[in-house]
Parts: structure tokens; C-alpha cells; sequence
């Protein structure tokens, strides 16, 4: 019982991480029905951006709170400019080609930052900062949680309330959603629709970028390959709460971290990383639009 | 034009992109670095507004507008090719050889997945797969049954149709998108299978002492003999594409891609095809598979991630989808580049990289595709 519950609490904290990665690439995809292979760098970038922050300000002379957050708004701030960098520069172009061509740019896109990076900031570890405050663990009746895993999942889930709120009750959220739905009509009643699509570009970089911070702190480590696997995760969380969906998005990170996490620890460790794929085959044969999605 | 808008042009279109990439450069790569990156930048855009966006104006002859001549080119080509790919290996040192061999490589693998994504448009993002389980056919019944390699090119070619098969029937009936995640999952899958049944594929550490083979007691192990082997297989294949793409079942292709709803209308069993093209593609990287075990005498997961399966679909797509000639020459440019970037060491993936999206922008339909 107490493994279990410590696994469902394990899980719940890199699911949280999936479901921000997710969320992008589900954004990405409801708008322009691209799947953007550059995001898992954007996700690294962000967590780049937290550590080279963290090293401008000097850890020791601040409190560890301070140090979090702008951290965590460094990470942002930078994969949103490279998110949005990356969509005018590859993307935009080739707004009205056949969409295999944008795949190939967005590929080309992720094989640059990832070098761009390594060549930048060199191809070893790079450690994040061991913060006190954060390595402080509850006991609760042997289940031990420590205060990094609350901070993951707290933030996850104030940022994903926002989202729903951005997305239900404003202007610009609805834009979103019209453009997705069909940007031609979006454009009629005159919404801007480039402006639109870059919004959704950085909204999602920006999501990236603070879960990669969060899982800087939570692994202590960061190197610039650490988007690929994270990348294509997120994708199948993206995929198993049905793609487009922002809903759905939240829902299939959480879930996949859940399977992962249960996964290796009552069947095989070895296989952790198949669990996902095999259960998302199989919610394809079941159900192809994801738990969330419409059927089209 | 006058001053005020050129000005307003200039800062808009050049100053202010290349002092927003200097900007957002700056923390990863630091100052010097960031000053070249936006240097870079500013001859990119230039380079952009002459040729991608003009769309060639700089070669503006009055009413005649100047045309690549590919369509002449990629309908000759093949003899060409042909010949000087016997050739030319025979002044080539065994580095060289081996470029060339992996390109050998890749356009077998580059054609197999063009079945389905440049016939059919089925998207496939796990196709590297089936390589995967030719290899290791190869490797397995070697080291455990001591079955030669002749034998094992079939049956790695049999047993990587069958695993096609079995993700076929169900997946097949997905549309689009779905497909590909499908056969991405089903991709990582092997792979991670691959990696941890350590009894059978000895895990990450991979399979080694792969023998190359010998044909009629004449030995193929030279990396020069190895070249032609892969060569007169590349050129089976080709043939046999070539056949495909004009008979029935190659029309009957076409006819699904391009509507569907269409050709079950009109009696065409859509769903027979499609597995048909799947099993075939599958059998074609099988056999690639065998034969990259048998060149590499060693194998390992390594080999087979997702990466190789997008890069594979990028020689697609960049030669132009359904176009035999245009796949070979885009299996060409993607292996042969980097090669050519040795030079710039740790710059190479990063330069390839820009060439690659240069190259998409530049013809969004591929090298030799038709523009829709």
C-alpha cells in the first residue's frame, strides 16, 4: 500500500511535467495540425534558461523562493523567444505547402537547437543548484513526499488552471479556438490569424520552458539532449488525452506519468519507457481521437 | 522607392530580426559567438529575400524565367547514376566506400518507406523498425542456429513482413496523423524490446561477430565487394519499384492518395492494398536490415531509434515524394552532406540543419517532386 501510494505520488510529479510539454504540443497541433518536433528542445532551452539565471544572480545571495522564481521566469522567457523565433523562421514560410514539408523544418529546427546549445553552452552535465528548501521531505506515515514534488505539482496545476481560464473566458483564447477550428472563417470575422498562431507558439514555449526548469531542479541535472525522450513522451501524453485538446493534453501527461510510475515498479523497470507506447497503440485501436478528442 | 520607406524596409525586415537573434543568443552562446550567429543571420535573410521569397528574380530574363532543368535530369538520370555508381567506387579509398555503401543503405530504405508515404500518403514514423528486425534476424539466428546469411535475407525479409502484418491489421484502419503515432509507438517498442530481452538480443551491448557472406566460395567481406553486393540489390529493388509503380496495384495506389472514398467507389479493395504496400515496405527493410548486419558484423539498438526513422523520411520527402529518382537523390544529400561538413566538426549538425530547412524552403515539394 505505501509503495503504491509513493508510486501514484511519483507519477502524479513527472506526469505534471508530460502534461506542460504536452500542452504545447497539443496547442501546436490544434492550430496548424503540426506535429512540432522542435518542442522537446524548446523544453530543454527552458530548462538552459533556468540554470543560466541561476548562475547570473549567484544562488547564496538570495533567498531560495527568489531563486525559484526567477528561474522559473528566466526558463520561460527564453524558450518563448525560441519558440517564437523558430515558428517565424521555419514554420511561417511554409504556412500553405503540404504539411510533410513543415515536418521536415520542424525536424531540421530541432537538429539545430540542439547543437546550437551544445555548442553554446558545451556537451557535459550541467547541475542545477541543490536548494535547501527544496530537498525538505514530509513524512506522512511512511509515504515520503518531498517539497519539490509538491512545488512541481502545485505550479503545474496553477499554470494549467490559467491556461483553462486564458482559453475559456477571453478574447484572445477564443481567437485561439476559432482559429483552430477553421482559420479561413477565423480570418473572415477578422481575427488576426498569424498573430494568433504566434500567440499559441509562445503560450506553449512558455509551458515548456517552466517544466523544464521544474525538472532542472527535480533531477538536478540538464544536458542538451534531454529534450528528445522528454519530447517524444509528452507527445503520447499529448496523443493519449487526444490530440488538439487542452483538456485532454493535462489529463494524458498526468496519466502517463501515472502508468510509467506503476508500470515500473509492479511490472519491469526495464520496460518503463514501452508502457506508454503500448498502452497508447492500444487507446488508438480502442478510441484514435484520445480520451478527450472528438472523433473526426 | 523613396528613402524613408527603404529605410523603414531595412530596419524592418533586416535590423530588427538580426538584433532579436543577437538578443535571444546572447545567455546560450555569449558575446562573441551571439555577434557571429547574427552576422550568419543577416547573410541568411539576404540570401532569403534573393532567392526563397523572389523566387529566383535574380535570374529574371524578361517574359522567360529561369527553371532548373530537374524533370530532364530525373529522366535520364538513372543511366547515369548507374554507371558511375559501378565505377566510380573502384578510384575510391574504403572510407569513401563505406559513404557510399551507407548511402547504398539509406536509398533502400529511403524507397521501401516511399511506398507508402510518397504512393500511398501513409505517414510511417516507425519504419526504421523493420530494419531493426532484419538485422537482428540475421544476428539471432547466426549466433544462436548458425544459419547463413543467404537463408537469413529471406527470412529476415518474411519475419519483418509478418511484425508488419501484425501492426497492419489493426493500425491500418486509423486515418492520418493516427497512423503515424501508431507506428511510432510500434517503432519504440522494438526498440525498447531490442534493448532489454537481454537472453535473445544481448541488450544494449548488441550482437558481434556477424559474418559477411560469401557467394559461390568467392568471399564478400572487402568493404569494395560489399559495395556492389548492396548495389545490385538497390538496383533489383529499383526495378522492381519501377514495375510496381506501373502496374495495376501501383495505380490503384495512386488512385487511394489521392481519394480514397473515390477508389473504394470504384471497386478498389483499399484496405487489401494498403496492407499489401505495408507488407512490402516491411520486406524491403528486412532485407536492408540483413544486409546492414552483415556490413556492420555487429548490431545494437542504437541503431534503429527514432531518429534514424525521421531522418529516413526526411531523404523522402526532401527528394520529393513518389518520384523513384527523387528519393534516391535525397537518400544522396542527406548522407553525403554531412560527410562533406566533416571539415566544420561540432558546426556540422548544426550547418546541416540549416541546409535542411534552407533546402524545404527553398522547394517545399521536394527536389524533384511536382508542385501541387
Amino acid at each position: 500500500m505505501k509503495i503504491l501510494v509513493q508510486q501514484i505520488i511519483n507519477g502524479l510529479t513527472t506526469g505534471s511535467v508530460y502534461a506542460l510539454i504536452a500542452l504545447g504540443y497539443t496547442m501546436v497541433y490544434g492550430i496548424i495540425e503540426l506535429i512540432n518536433f522542435a518542442h522537446g528542445e524548446i523544453y530543454m532551452i527552458g530548462a538552459y534558461g533556468g540554470l543560466i539565471v541561476i548562475g547570473l544572480i549567484g544562488a547564496n545571495h538570495i533567498s531560495n523562493i527568489w531563486t525559484i522564481l526567477l528561474a522559473m521566469g528566466g526558463g520561460m522567457l527564453l524558450s518563448m523567444a525560441y519558440g517564437f523565433t523558430v515558428e517565424k523562421f521555419a514554420y511561417k514560410p511554409l504556412r500553405h505547402s503540404s504539411r510533410l514539408s513543415l515536418l521536415i523544418t520542424a525536424l531540421g529546427a530541432s537538429i539545430f537547437l540542439q547543437n546550437f546549445v551544445m555548442i553554446g553552452q558545451g556537451a557535459s552535465d550541467k547541475t542545477y543548484v541543490s536548494l535547501p528548501l527544496l530537498n525538505s521531505v514530509l513524512n506522512i506515515h511512511g509515504v515520503s513526499i518531498s517539497l519539490n514534488q509538491i512545488m512541481i505539482f502545485v505550479v503545474a496545476l496553477i499554470i494549467m488552471l490559467s491556461l483553462y481560464i486564458f482559453v475559456n473566458k477571453t478574447m484572445h483564447g477564443w481567437a485561439m479556438k476559432a482559429v483552430s477550428e477553421d482559420p479561413v472563417a477565423a480570418q473572415l470575422v477578422g481575427i488576426n490569424v498569424d498573430n494568433i498562431i504566434s500567440l499559441t507558439f509562445i503560450i506553449g514555449s512558455g509551458l515548456a520552458g517552466i517544466a523544464g526548469v521544474l525538472i532542472g531542479f527535480y533531477y538536478g541535472i540538464v544536458n542538451f539532449y534531454i529534450g528528445y525522450l522528454a519530447g517524444i513522451k509528452a507527445f503520447t501524453a499529448a496523443v493519449l488525452g487526444g490530440i488538439g485538446d487542452i483538456m485532454g493534453a493535462m489529463v494524458g501527461g498526468l496519466l502517463l506519468g501515472l502508468l510509467e510510475s506503476l508500470g515500473a515498479a509492479y511490472i519491469s523497470s526495464d520496460y518503463k519507457d514501452a508502457f506508454a507506447f503500448i498502452v497508447l497503440i492500444l487507446l488508438l485501436l480502442i478510441k484514435p481521437s484520445g480520451i478527450f478528442g472528438k472523433s473526426r | 522607392m523613396s528613402i524613408k520607406l527603404i529605410t523603414k524596409t531595412i530596419i524592418k525586415s533586416y535590423l530588427i530580426p538580426v538584433l532579436w537573434i543577437f538578443l535571444i543568443s546572447l545567455p546560450i552562446m555569449g558575446i562573441v559567438r551571439s555577434i557571429i550567429v547574427a552576422a550568419c543571420v543577416l547573410i541568411g535573410l539576404l540570401l532569403f529575400n534573393i532567392f526563397i521569397k523572389g523566387k529566383g528574380q535574380v535570374f529574371n530574363f524578361g517574359k522567360h524565367r529561369f527553371k532548373p532543368t530537374l524533370y530532364f535530369i530525373s529522366r535520364y538520370a538513372w543511366l547515369f547514376i548507374l554507371v558511375i555508381s559501378f565505377i566510380l567506387p573502384l578510384f575510391l579509398n574504403s572510407y569513401d566506400v563505406d559513404v557510399f555503401t551507407s548511402v547504398l543503405f539509406y536509398t533502400m530504405l529511403a524507397l521501401g518507406l516511399n511506398l507508402l508515404v510518397g504512393e500511398l500518403g501513409l505517414l510511417n514514423l516507425g519504419y526504421i523498425a523493420f530494419y531493426g528486425i532484419g538485422a537482428y534476424t540475421y544476428a539471432i539466428l547466426f549466433s544462436k542456429f548458425g544459419i547463413g546469411f543467404w537463408e537469413s535475407l529471406l527470412i529476415g525479409g518474411v519475419v519483418s513482413a509478418f511484425f508488419s502484418l501484425i501492426i497492419a491489421i489493426p493500425t491500418l484502419r486509423l486515418k492520418g496523423d493516427y497512423l503515424a503515432i501508431a507506428t511510432l509507438g510500434f517503432g519504440e517498442i522494438i526498440r525498447i524490446v531490442l534493448n532489454n530481452w537481454n537472453s535473445l538480443t544481448n541488450g544494449p551491448n548488441g550482437i558481434m561477430n556477424i559474418p559477411r557472406p560469401a557467394i559461390f566460395g568467392f568471399s564478400l567481406a572487402t568493404g569494395l565487394r560489399f559495395f556492389y553486393l548492396v548495389l545490385v540489390f538497390v538496383v533489383i529493388e529499383i526495378y522492381i519499384l519501377y514495375r510496381i509503380k506501373g502496374s495495376r496495384f501501383g495505380r490503384y495506389a495512386v488512385a487511394i492518395r489521392e481519394n480514397e472514398k473515390a477508389s473504394e467507389m470504384v471497386g478498389i479493395n483499399t484496405y487489401k492494398i494498403k496492407t499489401l504496400y505495408f507488407i512490402i515496405s516491411a520486406f524491403i527493410g528486412g532485407v536492408a536490415g540483413v544486409l546492414f548486419a552483415a556490413k556492420q558484423m555487429f548490431v545494437s539498438p542504437d541503431s534503429f531509434t527514432f531518429i534514424e526513422s525521421v531522418y529516413v523520411l526526411a531523404m523522402v520527402i526532401l527528394g520529393g515524394m513518389g518520384n523513384i529518382t527523387g528519393v534516391v537523390l535525397g537518400a544522396f544529400t542527406l548522407v553525403i552532406l554531412p560527410e562533406l561538413l566533416r571539415g566544420f566538426v561540432v558546426y556540422r549538425m548544426l550547418i546541416f540543419a540549416i541546409l535542411l530547412i534552407s533546402l524545404m524552403l527553398y522547394r517545399p515539394e521536394g527536389l524533384l517532386g511536382k508542385k501541387a
